[in-house]
């Protein structure tokens, strides 16, 4: 009962521990036996069937059956308020700051809930780091909540099977371990919370003995030791995209997955934004890099380059800029082009920034010096307050490693890491723990390192849990939940403590760990400040920001180390063909999403591919007819690879942009424990190879392919068609021609999944420009869009847009410039908006829901080509032709300018769909949500024993303003339209007219770069008039005259066309 | 179509030619016909017996008219008055998009309006049974009918054996 | 018998028949017990049906996601077979109707048939966009009732609403021309009928006694509706053509499509006619009646609307080129060179070159080449509205969501299964009903027949009739 307390929680308010708010919260709550059966996995899964059941479980999260009243359907289980908690308002959100942590990702968050739900998460606004920015991942969050695969109580394996236990059993079996231990290991991933630390120190004090291990899942152990190297201090700068002209990134994919992608999203894009078209001014990016990464098809120009000559590259810069560095031998394009490079360097000089993704110390440590060459350490990055998102070296696994093997550890404690999945030595790892006594794992779900333990101590999940984060020095946020603990759990923090016997916890307290959790912040940051007199409003007033800066600011050292001795330590470029490459998956991490099915159903930005890891191979033209795929694969095919002699079957996606003579392959993939996937993918992590430093490098010279191993079954690609006009050289002539044109001649025939083939050039859908040539490129734009309108003039219906005179006009504006096609708005939309994942074989037969989805085009060069990323969804258009053609009424067009769905209208005729310009209306082909009478239909996402969503925890993550729509109806964006709603709701009640904070639909709300622009048309002073007025804005497809209303912005980038190709 | 009971003296003609110049002789010899049976429509015999032209097509035009109004009127009414939507930027009174709809109505109307009036004023229905003077009547033989209260059983036989008529019968229908 | 024949074109009824033999001869076929070849086809059929029925009751258990659509491609075989068998049934309208219009006499040997096959080939295309929606239990929402949800009405400016007006007013016009003419052979049954038998016919005869008044009315309302008929069947072909031509589709939004409609239309449906016709010619002996004068006849409307369809074909890719709009003239490059290039020229072939033989007299009258012929157009028919719908939907403005689509077992089997529908009734009706208009048969026999009475006749030989002949003069 008492422990109850903690989802009621609403801020600080309620710490007063006003006995009558006790009192009440006390006759609330569910009796304890609902989180029992909750923790039965049968009983949580039979109980029910209809889509509104979710409600029903309301009762363990607040008791707020009230809402339950709302349904047409007995609600079983739920206890009814007694006395409403005044903070709960059925039908009203409630918001809690909270912080998302995941190893070394970092994001302060606003959670959303529902009736005490959890629903959603947005940025949170108020931090100095993200901007309010989102990722993918962040967005995803609340999925894992309700992971129905969720430990539900302690584990202990028994005989090799893992049995349910209690607290008492393993506190007692761990504190008896721990007792007469000689060596104790605690292996986390990078731990940013001060409090946390707080407790191991704690711990440590107890059991000497104690040693910690930290690594990240995908390592920057090598730029951590090189800063400490040459500036003394193991942390990782604030870089400051925002400040730099030119921007080079030697293989970092900071746009996408390296180290804090949200906060360089949003640096990055203030330098892409044109303002004035007459004097444009745009940071330079070039990219250096093997693979088509997120980031290098964002960038200006990419200079190819094989993994192992990263080394060479940056060598070979070092020495233009430095001097005085021998250069191993690297291919002459990357060299001419790298001379460009240092010239625009030398002449940006501190207003520049070189940053790098490789793992080797030396590499990064020449990285450093030519930052300090050209005079940027302080300009574009500073250590006022170091990063400390990532701290790991997975050395410190190999010697965790030799030391158990040596017998000088009997205890390991894995704090929710994997690393015999994710730790290129895993499976020696694996091998050794057999000989350790006691192995204990603080875990949400099972994962191959917890199944090679012995004790499971399952931890809250972040939404349940309390604690802290400082990402950077002296910037900190706070955890705190949102909903009571669904299972029999504990935080790892309170069981590192009870394992301690910590005086500080008081075992007694409802919840021990938030007292813990205040008595540290009391000693530390509230004794260190002096606007709060009392640590309760102190600590209020932290919680209400989420966010809280202590106002330290670190000195950033200067730089000393022997270059030379470092430029003798890179690596250097093998000498054989292949090489393969491996990178980190905007969706998968290194394996910790591999459980979350937005982020398995989420398309790779890049690839374009769901449900799996593809061999990206490079693509070229044949100078006539035909795009080839290296060595003639194509897209779908399974092909066998060996890998420093072990075996693979992959399945290939043709890759442009993949520099020759390498393929890249994802990490995060093959999780043997995904247990809502199945195995998905191919596990690459004992592919990486080991320098003698420890550190893991993501890439293998000794690669063959063996040949085609016939088709992948479900080739779950979500775009055939990659290219809008790229240009190649024709064969003989060697003049640059357009390729999809010719290829568009005598068609290979018989492949239908074959994306090319189209004369793609003048389509109204993408238009680009280069900085230097933008101004004819938007008269061009000009004249074809005054074409387009005089065409539109000629229609039998004149001048019918008084329909939208009045009122509200609701439209949109997206950027393509600022565009990094990161993903955060899909899974946003997912998740605002209740859309059903439909698995991998619906994927691969083209029936992903995604309402938002962000088409990728590449043109340019073949082989080395520009990108452009363009998100979209229904266009709202004032002419909609879906709106003509459904013969039930079932969509129209709203007074607001909405093209709005009656999904209990729709029969499903799908003729709307098929009269969509944009194609962006999705059809329910089979019971997606497990919504309608026929059980024979329920899609099974994966091997799941019920089919994903039909369960009642899973389903308590739907979002109550969106219906679930049911098979055989057609879904599409709506704008947020219950935003808007609540929106315009809210502002009535303030008596206020709406301004351009109100309106952020979900897509835009996630935004890290703020490139999507919502508003009212009829409000000639708001955000989105300026945006749409700029003379960068088009309409997609505006001769159709369907009269969209998302206008979208002209992509421009600075590539420099001199550069070798 | 006879309602009550008449006693009728008939013959029947083997080909339609016969019955023809037989009908012409009924007329110039003031015989009045009651009826004439026919496996085929028989052209050219309505003049003779003195048939004007139907006009049914009238009953067409009219239910026609009435299809047209209903569907044009109904749609003017429901999205101008009834439940005015916007669909896809069109007016509430999108004339050019009723046109197919009011063209299929009129037809729809005029022809079972037609059709039911045809089958009423012939008494023709489901279920309805004519009294037929001979069975061979729909087969090959062409019938000419006396109602015996207007012309004599004599003259009509005398008439029948003079103009060929290959039998000759009496009957109560 | 006696020959005597007109000079002025071939007899339409052959043979030297009497009124009675061809009473004989057409009613006996509804008597005779069913002949084995009838059996067999009809258990056959009924057997293909019931696949039919198991894979529509399939997908309406497990959703539309048992079809390979997918977001690009939102009707595949579904509505393509939709528009061929609408196709169909147009001609056994036209031959009825328009060919009435123009008081073509040879119409008489086969409008009865060719009216049963519309109505039948009708039925099967209104199942298509019944069981292609979403939620077939929902499907009552087309219609404009009353209903408890206030003022809620369908959408009359959609096309698919037209359709549903279209066909339903075809159905029911085509019902009503067709049973009206067969009243009067119904009535020839009843009384040749006994017992059971001829309360039955009865009652479906409504009573006829062949009054000569009734007679009268009886051919001004069969004028009046084969008056209505024929626009009609241009509008619902017409409007058919709407689904494509309103949309925004490149290679749909066309205004060629009515006409070109319309055409194909004709085109299939006397390809059809003469399929049904030529097997019930020889099955049950009626080659005196279904002469080749028929067959030559529909073989030249056959040339010619294949040839307008041709036309089509070309001006589509003019204009597509001349529009210089760049959707416009990849949507054909892409029907024409695409992946399903096949049925591109499946399509070019059967539909426009194959027809070209009918310029030569001796293949127009060759029944075994005609036979293959009409299977050939009717595939190449299929073909083209599978190319206008599933090709073009399959590439259009956007790259990004281009796709591919191939059906599945169950898209292929509802469509074998309306065969099995349309099969089973028609076999049906050759047994209930005449397949060929007895009363108008008899009709014509003297003037078109080879019993020609009127001016010119020739003589030939001198019995039975001679008299009459005599008298003729």
């Amino acid at each position: 009962m008492k422990d109850n307390k903690s989802n009621v929680w609403i801020g600080g308010k309620d710490l007063t521990n006003d006995p009558e708010f006790i009192e009440i919260s006390q006759q609330e709550f569910a009796n304890p036996n609902l989180v029992e059966s909750m923790g039965n996995q049968k009983v949580a899964e039979n109980i029910g069937g209809s889509r509104r059941d979710f409600l029903k479980f309301l009762g363990f999260g607040l008791g707020a059956a009230t809402v339950a009243a709302g349904c047409d359907i007995p609600v079983k289980r739920a206890i009814p308020y007694v006395v409403k908690p005044d903070s709960i308002v059925p039908g009203v959100a409630t918001y809690y700051t909270s912080t998302y942590v995941n190893g070394g990702e970092c994001v302060p968050i606003l959670i959303k809930t529902r009736e005490g739900r959890p629903i959603k998460v947005d940025g949170n606004v108020s931090s100095k780091v993200t901007m309010g920015g989102t990722d993918a991942r962040t967005q995803a969050l609340v999925l894992s909540l309700y992971d129905t695969s969720r430990f539900r109580m302690p584990q202990v394996k028994e005989d090799g099977a893992w049995t349910d236990s209690s607290w008492e059993e393993i506190d007692l079996r761990v504190k008896k371990a721990l007792a007469n231990a000689q060596g104790i290991r605690i292996v986390t991933n990078t731990m940013m919370s001060p409090t946390a630390k707080a407790a191991v120190e704690e711990f440590k004090a107890k059991y000497p003995s104690t040693k910690v291990v930290t690594y990240d899942p995908v390592s920057v152990a090598a730029l951590l030791n090189a800063n400490e190297e040459t500036f003394g201090k193991r942390a990782i700068p604030t870089y400051r995209f925002d400040n730099a002209d030119v921007i080079v990134s030697f293989g970092a994919d900071f746009l996408g997955t390296w180290i804090s992608p949200i906060e360089y999203t949003h640096q990055w894009s203030q330098t892409r934004k044109i303002d004035d078209i007459t004097r444009p001014k745009m940071s330079r990016h070039i990219q250096v890099e093997s693979g088509m990464s997120l980031t290098g098809s964002n960038a200006d120009n990419r200079i190819l380059i094989k993994p192992s000559e990263m080394g060479a590259a940056i060598a070979y810069l070092a020495n233009k800029i430095v001097g005085g560095i021998s250069v191993p031998e690297l291919n002459e394009k990357a060299a001419k082009n790298l001379e460009k490079v240092a010239i625009e360097l030398k002449a940006a000089g501190k207003r520049s920034l070189i940053v790098s993704g490789s793992n080797n110390k030396q590499e990064q440590i020449l990285v450093n010096a030519i930052n300090n060459a050209l005079g940027s350490i302080g300009t574009t990055q500073n250590f006022e307050n170091a990063s400390l998102q990532r701290q790991g070296d997975e050395a410190e696994l190999k010697q965790l490693t030799t030391d158990i093997t040596n017998g000088n550890v009997d205890v390991v404690i894995f704090n929710a890491c994997n690393p015999v999945y994710d730790y290129a030595g895993g499976n020696e790892l694996k091998a050794a723990l057999e000989g350790v006594g006691t192995k204990v794992a603080f875990d949400l779900l099972m994962n191959e390192t917890a199944d090679s333990c012995d004790i499971i101590a399952p931890k809250h999940h972040l939404l349940e849990s309390w604690g802290d984060a400082e990402m950077k020095e002296g910037l900190l946020s706070t955890i705190q939940p949102s909903i009571k603990n669904l299972f029999d759990t504990r935080q790892y923090e309170e069981s590192l403590l009870t394992w301690a016997d910590s005086p500080n916890l008081d075992k007694e307290a409802t919840q021990p760990y938030m007292e813990y959790l205040k008595h540290n912040w009391e000693k530390t940051y509230f004794a260190n400040q002096s606007s709060f007199a009392t640590f309760q409003a102190f600590w209020d007033s932290v919680l209400q920001d989420g966010v809280y800066e202590t106002g330290y600011k670190g000195e950033t050292p200067a730089f000393t180390a022997n270059v030379a001795a470092a430029a003798a330590g890179i690596s250097k470029p093998s000498s054989t063909g292949l090489e393969i490459q491996f990178y980190e998956s905007v969706s998968m991490g290194n394996g910790q999403f591999a459980n979350n099915p937005w982020l398995l159903e989420m398309p790779d930005p890049v690839a374009r591919t769901s449900w799996g890891n593809y061999l990206a191979v490079p693509v070229s033209f044949d100078g006539v007819r035909s795009f080839k795929g290296f060595e003639g694969l194509e897209d779908g095919d399974l092909v066998n690879i060996t890998v420093a002699g072990k075996d693979l079957t992959v399945p290939v996606i043709q890759q442009f942009g993949q520099t020759k003579g390498t393929v890249s392959l994802a990490l995060g993939w093959g999780r043997q424990f995904g247990p809502k996937t199945g195995e998905v993918g191919v596990n690459v992590n004992d592919l990486l190879t080991v320098d003698e430093n420890g550190n893991a490098h993501y890439y293998n010279s000794d690669i063959q392919i063996k040949g085609k191993a016939g088709k992948e079954e479900y080739f779950s690609c979500v775009q055939y068609h990659h290219t809008i006009g790229v240009t190649a050289k024709e064969k003989g002539t060697d003049q640059i021609i357009n390729a999809d044109e010719a290829a568009t001649v005598f068609f290979d025939y018989f492949t239908g999944v074959k994306g090319f083939q189209g004369s793609l050039t003048d389509r109204s859908i993408i238009y680009t420009s280069n900085v230097s040539d933008l101004k004819e490129n938007v008269d061009q734009l000009k004249e074809k869009r005054a074409h387009a309108q005089h065409l539109n003039e000629q229609q039998i219906y004149r001048g019918y847009d008084q329909n939208y005179e009045m009122g509200h006009h609701w439209g949109m504006n997206i950027d393509l410039t600022t565009c990094t096609g990161c993903g955060a708005c899909t899974i946003a939309c997912m998740a605002e908006n209740n859309v059903p994942v439909v698995g991998k074989r619906e994927v691969s037969r083209h029936h992903e829901m995604t309402w938002l989805r962000i088409d990728r085009y590449y043109y340019g060069d073949v082989e080395n080509p520009s990108t452009v990323y363009q998100p979209m969804m229904c266009q709202h258009c004032d002419n909609a032709p879906c709106e003509n053609v459904c013969p039930v009424n079932a969509t129209n067009h709203s007074s607001e300018g909405l093209n709005q769905m009656t999904y209990n209208r729709c029969i499903g005729t799908r003729y709307c769909a098929n009269n969509c310009p944009y194609k962006v209306r999705r059809f329910n082909w089979m019971d997606y949500t497990t919504a309608d009478l026929f059980p024979a239909n329920q899609i099974k996402v994966a091997d799941e024993d019920v089919p994903f969503g039909a369960d009642n925890i899973t389903r308590m993550v739907l979002n109550p303003d969106v219906t679930v729509r049911s098979r055989g109806v057609i879904e599409k964006c709506s704008f947020c339209v219950q935003i808007l709603q609540s929106a315009k709701l809210t502002a009535k009640m303030e008596g206020r007219k709406l301004n351009d904070n109100d309106l952020t639909p979900c897509c835009s709300a996630a935004c890290p770069t703020g490139g999507i622009t919502f508003g009212d048309l009829n409000d000639k002073s708001n955000k989105l008039t300026k945006a749409n007025n700029s003379p960068l804005s088009y309409l997609v497809l505006e001769e159709v005259n369907v009269r969209p209303s998302i206008t979208y912005g002209m992509k421009v980038n600075n590539r420099d066309e001199s550069f070798e190709v | 179509m006879a309602h009550k009971n008449k006693d009728v003296v008939y013959g029947l003609y083997d080909d339609e030619e016969i019955m023809m110049k037989a009908v012409k002789k009924a007329n110039s010899d003031h015989l009045e016909i009651m009826d004439v049976y026919s496996p085929f429509p028989v052209h050219g015999l309505d003049p003779l017996l003195g048939l004007e032209e139907s006009r049914l097509h009238i009953a067409g035009f009219v239910f026609g008219s009435i299809g047209t109004l209903t569907a044009f009127l109904g749609m003017t009414w429901i999205f101008t008055k009834d439940w005015p939507i916007i669909f896809g930027g069109k007016p509430y009174w999108s004339v050019p998009a009723f046109i197919p709809i009011t063209f299929e109505l009129t037809v729809l109307f005029a022809s079972i309006g037609m059709v039911v009036t045809f089958y009423t004023i012939c008494g023709l229905g489901p279920g309805v049974t004519n009294p037929t003077l001979d069975d061979r009547i729909t087969d090959d033989k062409f019938c000419i009918a006396f109602d015996k209260s207007e012309v004599s059983t004599s003259d009509a036989e005398s008439f029948f054996s003079a103009t060929g008529a290959s039998e000759v019968n009496h009957k109560t229908i | 018998m006696s020959s005597v024949v007109s000079p002025i074109r071939e007899p339409l009824v052959t043979g030297g028949k009497t009124y009675h033999q061809i009473t004989e001869d057409m009613i006996s076929t509804t008597e005779r017990t069913p002949s084995k070849p009838w059996v067999i086809g009809f258990l056959l059929s009924v057997m293909v049906l019931s696949f039919g029925i198991f894979c529509i009751i399939w997908t309406i258990w497990h959703g539309i996601g048992t079809w390979d659509l997918n977001r690009t491609i939102g009707w595949g075989w579904d509505i393509t077979n939709f528009v061929w068998w609408i196709g169909i049934g147009h001609a056994g309208t036209l031959i009825s109707a328009i060919l009435l219009l123009f008081r073509q006499k040879w119409r008489t040997g086969v409008n009865r048939a060719a009216e049963a096959m519309t109505i039948f080939a009708v039925m099967c295309a209104g199942l298509f966009p019944v069981i292609h929606m979403g939620r077939v239990w929902l499907a009552i929402y087309i219609f404009p009732y009353p209903n408890t949800r206030g003022p809620l009405w369908p959408n009359f400016n959609s096309p698919l609403l037209w359709d549903v007006f279209a066909i339903s007013t075809y159905f029911t016009v085509s019902l009503l021309f067709w049973y009206t003419g067969l009243v009067p052979d119904f009535a020839t049954i009843r009384d040749r009928a006994k017992g059971f038998r001829r309360k039955i016919y009865n009652f479906l005869s409504f009573g006829w006694t062949g009054s000569a008044k009734h007679w009268q009315r009886w051919e001004s309302l069969s004028l009046i509706l084969a008056g209505l008929a024929t626009p009609l069947v241009l509008s619902v072909h017409t409007i058919v053509s709407f689904d494509f031509a309103t949309s925004v589709i490149p290679g749909w939004h066309t205004t060629i499509f009515p006409p070109y409609f319309v055409a194909g239309a004709i085109f299939s449906g006397f390809a059809m006619v003469l399929t049904l016709m030529l097997v019930v010619r020889k099955v049950l002996h009626l080659e005196d009646y279904i002469t080749l004068e028929h067959i030559e006849s529909m073989n030249k409307v056959i040339l010619a609307t294949g040839s307008i369809v041709g036309v089509a074909y070309l001006t589509e890719l003019f204009i597509s080129w001349y529009s210089g709009y760049v959707y416009e003239q990849f949507a054909f490059f892409n029907r024409a060179l695409g992946p399903y290039w096949w049925s591109y020229f499946g399509m070019m072939f059967c539909n426009v070159l194959s027809p070209q033989f009918f310029w030569s007299k001796s293949l127009r009258r060759n029944v075994l080449f005609t036979f293959f012929m009409s299977i050939f157009i009717n595939i190449g028919m299929w073909f083209e509205r599978f190319v206008i719908i599933a090709t073009t939907l399959a590439r259009d403005y956007l790259p990004s969501s281009w796709s591919f689509y191939s059906p599945t077992w169950v898209e292929i089997g509802i469509y074998v299964g309306t065969f099995g529908l349309f099969f089973v009734l028609f076999l049906i009706f050759t047994r209930v009903a005449p397949t060929v208009a007895v009363a108008e048969i008899k009709s014509i026999l003297k003037s078109s027949g080879d019993q020609y009475t009127g001016k010119n006749a020739v003589h030939h030989d001198d019995h039975g009739h001679g008299e009459v002949v005599e008298e003729a003069h």
